[in-house]
């Protein structure tokens, strides 16, 4: 596997100062609560500079809060927040949001209706914009026919791209996205995800994006921050996050999972689908998470160490389908894997596990 | 939980100290006449507590809060349907209707109860034309609280109508598209997508209709409705006492409290920003099908009873004016009428601007609330108990502006600052916070954001604003006959003059002209309507 | 384009404003600030009288003199509470008021300064403040206006007491909140004691008496039939019947009550304030007042009773002599706390 440390919330390495290499965003402790109510509850975090952060997390995780404070929106209770090394929220300071250097993309977009698209775009250049940098921007969101029209003449995804080229107009240390693809239609979505990316990108802009979306936070993001309940649950890259969840929390929330009981030996786990190579060193009870495209089914036994199965249940997807499996003791896991063969409930087949497992907890309780 | 936190409430850090102190400035300056009941009050207590536990206290109280209750509903039952017509349907010449559903508002209430009692009185028009004919000896009288209800009525429902258009005219056509998308006729449009879109704007009007019947003189005492109005003026009248008038306007003060606490109320409840991404798109007109008849039907009878009745009454007595009209004083008091209510409009509209962006932004914070409160100080008392506050405090803390032009703009401005305040602050309230936010996060300052995100999003109602300012203060009579220069008449004044001799024929003529220029502003302001 | 229109809007409002009143307004700004004693003396005059009758008056008075007057029109009442707010800083040097009753109250306060002997040696005791610090100007008396097209002068009661009989029911209209009114009120209670005159109010009530908030308003329901008897002060009808074409045909005529309290004589007055620096200008003022030019100007424009000078009323009036009065001092009626408790109590206010 390769070599990447996956931090877990609570293990800060913020650096002091305004290093060239210092992360785009950081902050250390931050905590805000509305009437009491923690929204923010000591949340330590870097986006690293030049990339795309992912902040995923349910309803309510506390996550668009964090953006907010991040752009000074809301004042933290307590924690400190850096910008490009340069601290602008702690115990005295308070940098306004004007003064950040932040470019923010709005859920609603926030465009405003009195102004052109291009008057849009210029707005943050002051009051003799730059004419030739909003041009290219519009460019660069492939807007320039529609520089003359109101936002309310625009589509929904010409409308996010108005307020992506206005973010970025500026020049931004970072840009923040809040669920920026939420008012979009599915069938959109895939293209203007790969369409911002690159925009970013074309830009060299750091971004910290908040959404509920894992696939969203997986396919667009170089580093995940998975919120729960106001505090981080973990950071990582997006194939840290979904291969090797800290948490059953982080492991269910994140795409699909069935997690089973199992007894670790030795470098090996024992589990009601056989022995598995143990992913770190561990010992006793665990519990141990199964991505269900790592769970072959199989019609026969066909390298004699698989398991024999009852299919539950089937949902199809075209390109691939979830079959819901019951082992004999009454287990159910799930398989992903092809669309053909058909599986329907009542087959009897086989299963096996032939990808890695992940332990998303010890000891919790003895297996069986 | 910090004491921050505790402080912060829902709004995020706290609303900005700068603003929060010139709305804290200004809601002291609108209070003044409550502290100067308050000083009184305070000199006398043994009289004071002998004027307040009389039986007629309690029973003005109830019959005032009637009144005020009454004529808040109907004018709000009147104003939300002409607006939904002059704004949303395809009613044929809306833009037309909009203006002359509005012109009522220059009616001076004084000159309603007149053309009332012209009209409906035991020996009115009616009477004359059809009930002698018919052999009928009495009409039911009009005096008392139906009459009053009815004039009050009809003069105030244009101070809900503007709001509520003006919110309409900035409300989220999308919602009233997606209503028609699912087949809901205009009735169902009206109740579950215009009313809950207007509703703060509609709760403000009506507090504002509420309060000025609460605080009127000339409908109360022509159609001789006893209101807590009429019985300090008779106080002040007749026994030069000044605390038994001043317990009597402090219960007043206490009923607005109520007034204003329950607008608050319905003010509070939910959201009333746009939904969806993007603004401004002017929404198609909803067809009224047969509704149109009776659409029409509404719009005719209100101009017919509240304009052409009052124009007409109004001509017929001037053209029976037998004096030939001073022009001269004429034209300056015209002259004189423009520059005050022109100046305390755009002061007015300015200096709440601050406590209208608070009470939208920052409702939640008690701060914010009991400042919002205070704006609306003077509202409900009677004119004549401000002017003497005024009186009082301005012979006393500032002589050398005392019966200066500017301390009756001051005047006018205290009185007419929740007129102001209801509308900016609905306004405010459809401006989703975000464009704030991303106007900020571009680097711009507040007073930058103010200037070039706010104050275009919100002309709608800055300008309805400065109309309900100009049109309700070219009317006020005591403030301007007791604080401005000597010998400085407005049209009001002139008017008052008038109809003090009795003779409503003279009296006439000042009306129609005030009405007269009252109606170009109106139109100017509403012809700005895309 | 849009801003620029509303930007318009707002500063034409404001520049046509401003153009429009600089006229009407530069040249009084100056009111407030006292004017230098010596050759140029300015008085302020607080009137509780109607511009439209006394401003020619007082026009006269400023050519004559040579000193000019300012002049602030308003409520007799109103600018009574005004002065009393102002306290001793009182623009005011003069007041000029409507009635006894707002008078006696700015004498009790001690606003107002003493005047002298022969300024109030020229109108009849009683036409005056006992105390010397207002002075009566003209005379106005408490009538029985009638619908002359109903009745005729035989039907007419001696006596306010009379209207309490039910052949009046619904017919009578008066103005408990007039200050004429209540002074006629307190009138009653001196001479008639507080009983009776309850009494007297409770009976009123019951048969239907209209209640109407000013005189003038009387004066047109009996014109227009609404009531046939009007309580109310003589010149309101003697005004309106000059204004006529033909003053004969006018619905309205006189009855002057001779029994009881019946037709008495109220005043309009001045007097001139303490804090005035003017005392001997404000007092030319008043003299003037009582002079043969400005009683004959009350009789003939006010149609009002002249007090002083030898001036005879209106010849559509009776003498003032043949006026039948009851015995009773102008200054002893100030007891209008105790009128108008009386008028709650009875429920008639």
């Amino acid at each position: 596997m390769s070599g990447t440390i996956d931090r877990v919330a609570g293990a800060p390495d913020a650096v002091d100062g305004a290093a060239p290499s210092a992360p785009a965003i950081s902050c250390v402790g931050l905590r805000k609560a509305f009437d009491g109510v923690p929204a923010v509850a000591g949340v330590d975090v870097d986006a690293p500079d030049g990339a795309l952060t992912a902040v995923l997390g349910p309803s309510g995780c506390g996550k668009t809060t964090l953006l907010r404070l991040l752009a000074g929106f809301e004042r933290p209770d307590a924690g400190t927040v850096r910008v490009a090394g340069r601290v602008v929220a702690d115990d005295r300071t308070f940098v306004g949001p004007d003064r950040r250097r932040i470019g923010m993309v709005f859920q609603d977009y926030a465009l405003f209706p009195h102004l052109d698209v291009a008057a849009n775009v210029a707005y943050g250049l002051g009051r003799r914009p730059d004419r030739d940098r909003v041009a290219g921007l519009l460019d660069l969101v492939g807007l320039g026919d529609v520089a003359a029209r109101r936002p309310h003449e625009l589509s929904g995804g010409q409308q996010q791209r108005v307020a992506l080229a206005r973010a970025l107009a500026p020049r931004p240390d970072v840009v923040l996205l809040d669920e920026p693809f939420s008012n979009l239609d599915a069938s959109l979505r895939g293209r203007l995800r790969r369409d911002m990316r690159a925009v970013l990108l074309a830009a060299g802009a750091s971004a910290v994006l908040v959404t509920h979306d894992q696939d969203e936070a997986l396919s667009l993001a170089d580093h995940v921050v998975l919120m729960r309940s106001g505090t981080v649950e973990q950071v990582g890259s997006p194939d840290a996050i979904y291969r090797r969840p800290a948490t059953r929390w982080a492991a269910e929330f994140v795409g699909t999972v069935d997690v089973l009981p199992g007894v670790a030996e030795a470098g090996r786990i024992e589990t009601p689908l056989g022995t598995v190579p143990d992913p770190g060193v561990h010992r006793g009870a665990v519990d141990v998470a199964l991505r269900p495209e790592d769970v072959a089914l199989t019609v026969d036994d066909e390298h004699g160490d698989a398991h024999p199965v009852v299919v539950v249940a089937r949902e199809y997807y075209g390109r691939d389908q979830l079959v819901t499996v019951e082992l004999p003791d009454g287990r159910r896991v799930r398989h992903r894997g092809p669309g053909h063969p058909t599986w329907a409930p009542g087959d009897r087949g086989h299963v096996r596990v032939t990808g890695p497992v992940a332990v998303v907890g010890i000891g919790m309780r003895s297996p069986r | 939980m910090t004491t921050r936190a505790l402080i912060a409430g829902r709004g995020g850090h706290g609303p900005p100290r700068p603003l929060l102190l010139v709305a804290t400035l200004v809601g002291a300056a609108v209070a003044l006449p409550a502290i100067y009941l308050l000083v009184v009050v305070a000199g006398d207590l043994d009289g004071a507590a002998d004027a307040l536990w009389r039986e007629r206290t309690a029973r003005l109280l109830g019959q005032s809060a009637l009144l005020a209750g009454a004529v808040a509903a109907s004018a709000a039952a009147l104003a939300v349907p002409l607006a939904w017509i002059t704004v949303c349907s395809d009613l044929p010449g809306r833009r037309a209707w909009a203006f002359l559903v509005t012109l009522p508002l220059v009616v001076p209430s004084y000159v309603g109860a007149y053309v009332l009692v012209a009209t409906l009185g035991p020996r009115g028009l009616v009477h004359e034309v059809l009930a002698a004919p018919l052999g009928i000896e009495r009409l039911p009288s009009i005096y008392g609280f139906v009459g009053a209800w009815l004039v009050l009525t009809l003069v105030t429902y244009p101070l809900v109508l503007i709001p509520a258009r003006a919110a309409l005219r900035r409300a989220d056509p999308s919602q009233l598209e997606a209503a028609r998308g699912l087949g809901a006729g205009p009735w169902r449009i009206a109740r579950t997508v215009v009313l809950p879109q207007i509703s703060p704007a509609v709760a403000a009007g009506s507090l504002i209709a509420a309060l000025y019947a609460l605080s009127d003189f000339g409908a109360v005492s022509i159609l001789r409705f006893d209101s807590f109005t009429r019985v300090i003026h008779q106080s002040y009248r007749a026994s030069f006492d000044r605390t038994g008038p001043a317990v009597l306007a402090a219960v007043l003060i206490l009923l607005m409290v109520v007034l204003v606490a329950l607008e608050a109320r319905v003010r509070r409840r939910g959201g009333h920003h746009r939904t969806g991404p993007g603004a401004g798109r002017p929404p198609a007109p909803v067809p009224l099908g047969r509704w149109r008849i009776p659409a029409l039907l509404l719009c005719g009878t209100l101009v017919t009873v509240a304009l052409v009745l009052p124009v007409g009454v109004l001509a017929v007595w001037a053209l029976h004016g037998t004096e030939t009209l001073p022009w001269d004083e004429l034209r300056a008091a015209t002259g004189n009428s423009l520059l005050t209510a022109g100046l305390a409009a755009v002061i007015a509209v300015a200096v709440t601007a601050p406590a209208a962006w608070l009470g939208a932004r920052h409702r939640r914070r008690r701060v914010v609330r009991a400042v919002e409160a205070a704006h609306h100080g003077g509202y409900a008392l009677p004119h004549i108990v401000v002017a003497l506050a005024l009186v009082y405090f301005g012979v006393r803390v500032v002589p050398w502006a005392y019966q200066t032009l500017g301390m009756a703009i001051f005047a006018l401005v205290l009185l007419y600052v929740p007129l102001a305040l209801g509308v900016l602050r609905s306004t405010v309230l459809q401006i989703p916070p975000s464009l704030e936010e991303a106007a900020r996060g571009l680097g711009r300052s507040r007073m930058a954001v103010a200037r070039t995100v706010l104050l275009p999003l919100a002309r709608p109602g800055v300008l309805a604003g400065l109309a309900l300012v100009f049109l309700t203060a070219i009317k006020e009579l005591p403030a301007m006959v007791l604080l401005a220069p000597t010998e400085f008449d407005t049209l009001a004044t002139v008017l008052w003059q008038q109809t003090n001799l009795s003779v409503f024929e003279r009296a006439a003529v000042p009306a129609l002209v005030l009405l007269a220029i009252s109606a170009p502003p109106l139109a100017l302001l509403m012809g700005r309507e895309r | 384009m849009r801003s620029l229109r509303s930007s318009l809007v707002v500063c034409s409002l404001l520049v046509s404003s401003l153009g429009l009143a600089a006229c009407g307004s530069d040249d009084e700004d100056s009111s407030t600030t006292p004017s230098a004693s010596g050759g140029d003396v300015e008085l302020t005059v607080y009137s509780g009288r109607d511009e439209e009758l006394v401003a020619p008056l007082l026009d006269r008075f400023e050519q004559r003199e040579g000193i000019k007057l300012k002049v602030r029109y308003g409520d007799s009442a109103e600018l009574a509470a005004t002065i009393r707010e102002e306290g001793d800083r009182s623009p005011a040097d003069v007041y000029f008021g409507q009635d006894a009753g707002a008078l006696g109250a700015l004498a009790k306060g001690g606003a107002l300064a003493e005047l002298p002997a022969e300024t109030l040696d020229r109108v009849g005791p009683g036409r005056r403040s006992t105390d010397g610090r207002w002075v009566g100007t003209s005379g106005r008396v408490r009538v029985m206006a009638y619908d002359k097209r109903e009745l005729k002068p035989s039907d007419l009661p001696d006596s306010v007491f009379g209207l309490t009989d039910p052949k009046w029911k619904g017919k009578v209209a008066w103005a408990p909140t007039n200050a004429s009114f209540q002074a006629f009120v307190t009138a009653m209670r001196k001479i008639h004691g507080e009983d009776r005159t309850a009494e007297w109010l409770e009976a009123m009530k019951d048969n239907d008496t209209e209640a109407y908030d000013k005189n003038g308003l009387i004066r047109d329901a009996v014109a227009a039939g609404e009531v046939q008897i009007g309580l109310i002060n003589h010149y309101y009808v003697s005004q309106k019947r000059a204004e006529e074409k033909d003053p004969e045909a006018y619905p309205v005529a006189l009855h002057f009550p001779r029994g009881d309290v019946g037709s008495l004589i109220n005043v309009a007055g001045g007097g001139v304030l303490a804090s005035s620096d003017h005392q001997d200008e404000a007092r030319r003022l008043i003299d003037f007042l009582l002079e043969r030019e400005a009683q004959e100007y009350f009789r003939s424009e006010t149609a009002e009773y002249p007090l002083a000078a030898g001036v005879e009323p209106l010849d559509s009036l009776p003498k003032l002599a043949d006026v039948p009065q009851p015995d009773l001092d102008l200054s002893d009626i100030d007891d209008l706390e105790g009128t108008l408790k009386l008028l709650e109590r009875t429920g008639v206010l």
